[in-house]
């Protein structure tokens, strides 16, 4: 499972609170474990100068030198020829220097311990400067004191007499501070020669004199732990460090000490804060994270619902702007295709509702053509049928009568006349069925045509049926050029023609009708006008539709109802209109618009 | 009201048509116990209808369907409208049965629809049925 932007920020942010407080607790570490040392040995530094000043104080203040003191001691027969007074002289001061001396110990020259002992109590010391302590020595031999930790903390002030038969006797002296170190070191120092160190645990010594070898324990069952390297500098050693003070005005050094024990539970204690430190703001900083995550993500979270709110329908809901500009930014992108798609689908909605009443419309004029398609055929077969009903009827009707006893020899011609008509009829209908099925079919043959040419021949040519029925038929118009289908135009107007003639009423007096025609515009119009019947206007608009008889038959012309609608078609078919104007009993005239010339079509 | 002699009202605007029944309405047995109108139209028709309404008479009315101006559906229609007690009995006459509009055809308001036909003897037959029911309700 793939872990949530929230937590891979948040663990992001760990690792780099990790790294980061790791990297600095480290560092923190190891600067403050020098730093440690350094004070460590500033404090040495300061502690040994201090010594110093006192031991130099001490020096001073006894009033004497400390050459002599190097002859109260023999290092051959360790013969207590000093007296009391020297060595109390040049312990007292001491003492009264520092408080805490809390033990004495007594090296020869070669370095050999020759007195030890440890101090009851600071006020004790007295006694060290008595016959006690030489006795002691003398009892012991030369030499023969060893160390003993388990005399109890073994702090040790060492007088170290010349280190050769020279005339430089040499004088160490250590100082203690045992509030501030558990070791001492008394060293002679004289430059290039010795240096001593006293420590709880043995004398080491360690210097230029070969005999001084470093790590060379002077007493038998001493642990040396210190290595004295060099003089006047600091030392290192793994367990202790230790700093060299040189006093200023004798040639003696103080040698102060700390075990590396201290300084490594100084180092414990700074790690173990450090640690610490490390913890808190680990824990702080893991919060924190969390927390920052959570700011970070929450913004992302609620785009991310908002788009699910979108996928599952609610199109109009929209991100909230917050959080960083980023993810403003993908808010606004996000809120702006949201616009895009709610626009769209609503376009796709209006289009699907526009297609569907496309589809509706498509179907009702599909359903009304079929229904026109219908009737059409209906009109067809009933026309068909009535004449050939009559010739049927009449043909067994003259049967009969000519199977009957009396002869009906008018009766049988008028039977036979109605027979002769009616087949003459339907010859008609056959001839305007297959026009209407041409005027609708075939594409017009164009030519370039004087419309006075035309028309006038349509005239005189019908000029003789209306003449026959006493109709004044009269053409008239200016020698227009066109461009159209001659035989349309001619078989448009011979159709409006005829059936103007049909249908004068026999009773009408002066019976006219008009052919004009003139251009108007960009179009050509030719009128047919009667003053016959005229057509109820409720029926113009059913006027051109096929079967459609708005005229009542004249006697003998039983009208095909298909004049007008093949009219209608050829008109259609040359890119004009028809139309009619008439009030019932004043006559009508149609109208025929045509285009002047016609675009080339391919 | 029924001593007045029943009429039968012909109407049709195909002449032919008109002579062909008229002549078998007056080649039947009962053709004596009716008088007989012709119309051209609807019209037409309604001047003779409104002045046999007048006197009472039991009227059939044997109309064509197709015609101008009026279609025999129409016809029955408006002569029912406008004389609503008149004992008319309406049938309509068509040579092509769906040829009648689509509108009228479910809801034609004949009593009857007579078709025409080609043999003679059969049309003759179907009319002297319609009009001998037609003679016998009367009674």
């Amino acid at each position: 499972m793939a872990l949530t932007l929230r937590w891979s920020i948040a663990l992001l942010f760990t690792v780099a609170i990790l790294l980061v407080t790791g990297v600095a607790t480290a560092v923190g570490i190891a600067i403050g474990s020098q730093e440690i040392e350094k004070s460590i040995v500033e404090n040495q530094r300061r502690s040994g100068e201090g010594s110093a000043n006192g031991l130099e104080f001490y020096l001073e203040s006894a009033g004497r030198s400390l050459v002599s003191v190097s002859t109260l001691i023999d290092r051959r027969q360790v013969q207590p020829t000093v007296d009391e007074q020297g060595v109390g002289a040049l312990f007292d001061p001491l003492i009264a220097y520092s408080q805490e001396f809390t033990s004495v110990l007594l090296v020869d020259a070669e370095g050999e311990p020759v007195l030890a002992r440890p101090l009851s109590s600071p006020s004790s010391l007295s006694t060290f400067g008595d016959h006690e302590a030489f006795e002691a020595v003398q009892k012991e031999g030369v030499g023969a004191l060893s160390l003993d930790p388990m005399a109890g903390p073994a702090y040790w002030v060492v007088p170290v007499l010349s280190t050769r038969e020279t005339q430089d006797p040499h004088y160490v002296v250590g100082v203690l501070n045992p509030f501030r170190m558990q070791d001492i070191l008394v060293s002679n120092v004289a430059a290039g020669t010795d240096a001593a160190l006293l420590t709880d645990q043995g004398l080491v010594l360690t210097a230029t004199d070969p005999d001084l070898v470093p790590g060379r324990h002077l007493t038998g069952g001493g642990q040396g732990v210190v290595s004295v390297h060099s003089v006047g500098r600091p030392v290192e050693d793994r367990d202790v460090i230790a700093t060299l003070s040189q006093l200023p005005t004798h040639p003696a050094t103080v040698l102060v000490m700390t075990p590396m024990s201290e300084v490594t539970s100084l180092q414990g204690q700074l790690v173990r804060n450090a640690l610490i430190i490390f913890a808190s703001l680990t824990a702080t900083g893991v919060i924190l994270g969390v927390v920052a995550a959570s700011r970070i993500t929450r913004p992302i979270d609620h785009i991310r619902e908002t788009t699910h709110r979108m996928r599952v329908g609610e199109l109009d809901v929209r991100a909230r702007l917050s959080g960083a500009q980023e993810i403003q930014d993908l808010a606004m992108d996000f809120n702006a295709m949201a616009d895009t798609l709610s626009h769209d689908r609503r376009e796709l909605l209006q289009l699907q509702k526009n297609l569907e009443g496309l589809v509706e419309a498509r179907t009702a004029q599909v359903e009304e053509q079929r229904d026109q398609m219908e009737l059409f055929f209906y009109g067809v077969s009933h026309d068909f049928k009535s004449p050939v009903l009559a010739i049927s009827t009449f043909a067994q009707l003259a049967e009969e009568a000519m199977a009957g006893r009396r002869l009906k020899r008018a009766e049988i011609e008028d039977f036979v006349g109605r027979i002769r008509r009616s087949a003459s009829n339907l010859e008609k209908l056959i001839t305007q069925l297959l026009e209407f099925a041409r005027a609708g079919g075939v594409e017009p043959e164009y030519s370039s045509v004087v419309a006075h040419d035309v028309l006038a021949g349509v005239v005189d040519e019908a000029r003789p049926q209306a003449r026959r029925r006493g109709i004044e038929l009269e053409a008239r118009g200016p020698r227009v050029r066109i461009t159209t289908d001659a035989n349309r135009l001619r078989q448009i107007v011979t159709n409006l023609v005829e059936n103007a003639i049909k249908y004068m009423p026999k009773e009408k007096e002066s019976p006219r009708v008009d052919v004009r025609w003139h251009r108007s515009g960009g179009e050509f119009v030719v009128e047919v006008a009667d003053n016959g019947a005229g057509i109820p206007e409720d029926s113009h608009e059913l006027l051109f539709q096929p079967f459609h008889r708005s005229h009542q038959d004249a006697p003998g012309h039983s009208g095909s109802g298909l004049g007008l609608s093949i009219v209608h078609r050829l008109v259609e078919s040359l890119k004009g209109r028809v139309d009619v104007v008439s009030h019932d009993g004043r006559g009508a005239t149609f109208r025929v618009h045509l285009p002047l010339a016609v675009e080339a079509t391919g | 009201m029924s001593r007045a002699k029943p009429a039968v009202v012909l109407v049709d605007d195909n002449e032919d048509h008109r002579l062909l029944t008229r002549l078998q309405l007056r080649r039947l047995s009962t053709a004596p116990r009716f008088l007989l109108h012709e119309a051209e139209n609807g019209p037409e028709a309604l001047v003779v209808i409104s002045r046999l309404a007048a006197s009472g008479r039991r009227i059939l009315l044997l109309t064509d369907y197709r015609m101008p101006a009026m279609t025999g559906s129409d016809l029955i229609e408006e002569v029912r409208r406008r004389w609503p007690k008149a004992p008319v009995r309406g049938i309509v006459v068509t040579s092509v049965e769906q040829a009648i509009d689509l509108k009228d055809r479910d809801a034609l308001k004949a009593d009857d629809l007579l078709v025409k036909v080609f043999d003679v003897h059969e049309y003759r037959n179907r009319l002297e049925g319609i009009v001998d029911r037609w003679l016998e309700e009367g009674e």
